[in-house]
């Protein structure tokens, strides 16, 4: 998709990564800010409790709780709450099982918890598709924009348990990635407002896994459909290590980012996030190139323009 | 330019048996596909809508090697898209076709096996029967079986995902992004659900009795359901009929519960209508949600009652024949919709005796009912966190079945 035009007009992102003792030492937002209630808090998984809290972040700073859609991405969904209920039934032998757990688990809990807090009747979806679901949601929310809606609350978030860490680490995930969870939100328009942050002017997610050579190809042609070229890209930010030496060499400050989030399956909109924090002081016309994959199997490419 | 979605491809596969005919003849008989559970062992007494074949036939009906372990989630899905496919006899190759499914399970079916072994020992349990947990996985792994493989994505919204599959695919279309798209959803009853739901103490331990006064619960059941939507430029063996109206709204009241005004209900009923352009008394027949639990039917005929100012459409629930299949539902019904459109059927609603407190004098159809001119079938779907989704089709003047 190349014809776009989604402006950011507000945004927030909640992250932690590294080993168990780095992610503790990661300050947590004050959850009760957002989720004033200490029994609902306490109900809340981690993922649910980050979500809320950056999309109400992301609201916040776009200076209004008025939107006309929410739409999330999640690889894999309400992970915590999944697993209690999966050992409930195995250890209580399918007997006398609280439902809070199950209730919880379904991956659109997050964006229903939104519009239930805001009293929001509209428009509400949920993508679960591995590393190609906060890509998902930005499609949906590139037709939105499209059908009229205004402001559209989108956002992408994972949490890491430690059955996820351990399972990963029989895996061998961990030697070549770095471990990370977070929530990122977005309030999306077609509109400009003083307060944009940037837009997003071109989405390729029709990546599954890749090699270098060609998420490079790909991306010369995403910028070519936008009438520029590498030598118009400000930044590139890249959720693949090995990608890095490629934009070092054509002289393009690049950042692998990673390193400030970990690997999670909806980490690319925190590579969003980044971006736009990078256009902050930009000037106007300036483009951040984002590149993600996850693991081996899906990739991604955005441009952010000033 | 025409931006018109048409539908010119059907799948599914339910209780009712492998297949659009299996659906269409399980339909016309009047028979509930409902029974005991058989597929795995479980301490709940539950009546579900099984889908009679093992994985392993499964496997075999779908051309894949029996002796690898697919989730039945994959099985299922894998059949009923590959028959919405052929059946519209499109040959995609240079075309843009997506493939947009629906799931709440995922491979949870096979997680369960490797929890039961990793749940005694963190060392234990055999990592590859993690590779299809993801509800991305059976999506992606269809998508390129079947080819299709422009745009691939999954939706959650539990209970009206496949609702939702469709209405973005219908939207990708008339965005121009897609040529055609697979979309629907597919579900396989797991130890999880039925223990979720039992949990809730929303399970019926009798046949479910949607919109009848007595009604006490659902009933799992398991399938998978897929349209082939496309645009004007691709031609297809048959045009069943348009994609004339869609809205997805949230109740925004409680994370399981349904309003007692309906009010995500209304809005998705009533916003779908808006778009279609037609009139209340243009639609022929309604293939509620109608789960049998108290709650649902109760918001959804409350809903239905207002929208329709007291002369409600013929309408019934078909969870009596197949159960309730989760993130299939939306797809299964659809074709059930279809189906009463193109072939002039109102399809009954099992188990009903009287109708329900809130709405006296709603009464649902209860025989299958021969009906000529239905020109227009609206469908709903409404799942966990409010996520209440409605769809319209309307007959194609061009081509009829």
């Amino acid at each position: 998709m190349t014809g776009i035009n989604l402006y950011i007009n507000g945004m927030a992102t909640i992250n932690f990564c590294g080993t168990a003792q780095e992610r503790a030492l990661q300050p947590e937002p004050d959850y009760k800010l957002y989720i004033p209630d200490a029994g609902m808090r306490r109900r809340m998984s981690r993922v649910i409790k980050m979500g809320i809290s950056s999309a109400l972040m992301a609201l916040e700073s776009s200076g209004s709780n008025n939107i006309d859609a929410i739409v999330t991405g999640t690889g894999w969904g309400c992970l915590a709450d999944t697993e209690k209920f999966l050992i409930s039934i195995l250890d209580n032998n399918e007997r006398m099982l609280n439902p809070a757990s199950f209730i919880q688990s379904t991956s659109n809990t997050i964006g229903a918890q939104i519009a239930l807090i805001l009293s929001d009747n509209h428009y509400n979806n949920t993508f679960v598709h591995g590393g190609g679901s906060f890509e998902a949601a930005i499609t949906d929310a590139y037709l939105l924009a499209m059908e009229g809606k205004e402001r559209i609350l989108a956002g992408g978030f994972d949490e890491l348990t430690p059955t996820k860490e351990n399972l990963f680490n029989r895996m061998g995930v961990w030697r070549k990635h770095i471990k990370g969870e977070g929530s990122s939100f977005f309030v999306l328009s077609p509109f400009e407002e003083e307060r944009s942050v940037g837009k997003i002017v071109a989405l390729d997610a029709a990546g599954g896994n890749v090699s270098n050579n060609e998420i490079i190809e790909r991306s010369k042609e995403l910028l070519e459909s936008r009438g520029t070229s590498f030598r118009g890209v400000k930044a590139a930010l890249c959720g693949r290590e090995s990608l890095c030496s490629y934009f070092s060499d054509m002289k393009i400050e690049t950042e692998y980012f990673k390193a400030s989030c970990g690997e999670y399956p909806t980490s690319s909109a925190y590579g969003l996030w980044r971006g736009l924090s990078l256009l902050t002081n930009a000037k106007r016309g300036d483009k951040v190139l984002i590149i993600n994959s996850y693991l081996n199997e899906a990739s991604s490419i955005m441009i952010i323009e000033k | 330019m025409n931006r018109e979605v048409y539908v010119g491809g059907l799948g599914a596969i339910t209780a009712m048996g492998v297949g659009k005919a299996a659906q269409l003849n399980g339909l016309i008989a009047g028979e509930t596909a409902l029974g005991p559970l058989t597929l795995f062992d479980t301490s709940h007494d539950v009546i579900v809508g099984e889908v009679k074949y093992s994985n392993r036939e499964l496997a075999v009906m779908a051309g894949l090697n029996r002796e690898i372990e697919y989730s039945r989630t994959t099985l299922l899905g894998l059949l009923a898209a590959a028959e919405a496919l052929e059946d519209s006899g499109v040959n995609i190759k240079g075309l843009r076709v997506g493939f947009i499914s629906a799931t709440s399970v995922g491979g949870m079916d096979i997680s369960e096996n490797f929890y039961r072994h990793y749940n005694k020992d963190k060392n234990r349990g055999r990592l590859r029967q993690l590779v299809g947990h993801d509800c991305g996985a059976s999506t992606q792994f269809i998508a390129e079986r079947l080819r299709t493989g422009s745009f691939v994505t999954t939706i959650n919204t539990a209970c009206s995902s496949a609702n939702n599959a469709i209405m973005m695919g219908a939207r990708m279309i008339k965005a121009g992004l897609l040529d055609a798209v697979i979309a629907g959803g597919t579900d396989s009853l797991c130890r999880f659900t039925i223990n979720g739901f039992s949990s809730l103490g929303i399970l019926d331990r009798e046949q479910c009795r949607p919109f009848d006064a007595t009604r006490s619960g659902l009933n799992l059941g398991e399938g998978a359901g897929y349209l082939f939507l496309h645009s004007a430029r691709v031609k297809t063996h048959r045009q069943y009929c348009t994609v004339a109206g869609y809205a997805n709204a949230n109740d925004a009241f409680h994370q399981t519960a349904s309003s007692a005004d309906g009010a995500g209900s209304y809005l998705a009923m009533s916003g779908a209508l808006n778009m279609s352009g037609l009139r209340v008394k243009d639609i022929g027949y309604i293939n509620v949600h109608g789960t049998g639990t108290p709650n649902n039917d109760a918001s959804e005929g409350v809903a239905m009652n207002r929208l329709f100012a007291g002369n409600t459409p013929p309408f019934s629930s078909t969870k009596g024949f197949t159960g309730h299949t989760l993130g299939a539902a939306g797809g299964v019904e659809s074709l059930f919709a279809i189906l009463s459109l193109t072939q002039g059927y109102l399809w009954p609603n099992l188990n009903f005796r009287e109708s329900i407190c809130e709405v006296p004098g709603m009464v649902p159809i209860t025989k299958t009912t021969k009906k000529e001119g239905i020109t227009s079938v609206l469908t709903n779907s409404f799942g966990f966190g409010g996520n209440c989704s409605s769809i319209i089709f309307k007959q194609d003047k061009i081509g009829q079945l």
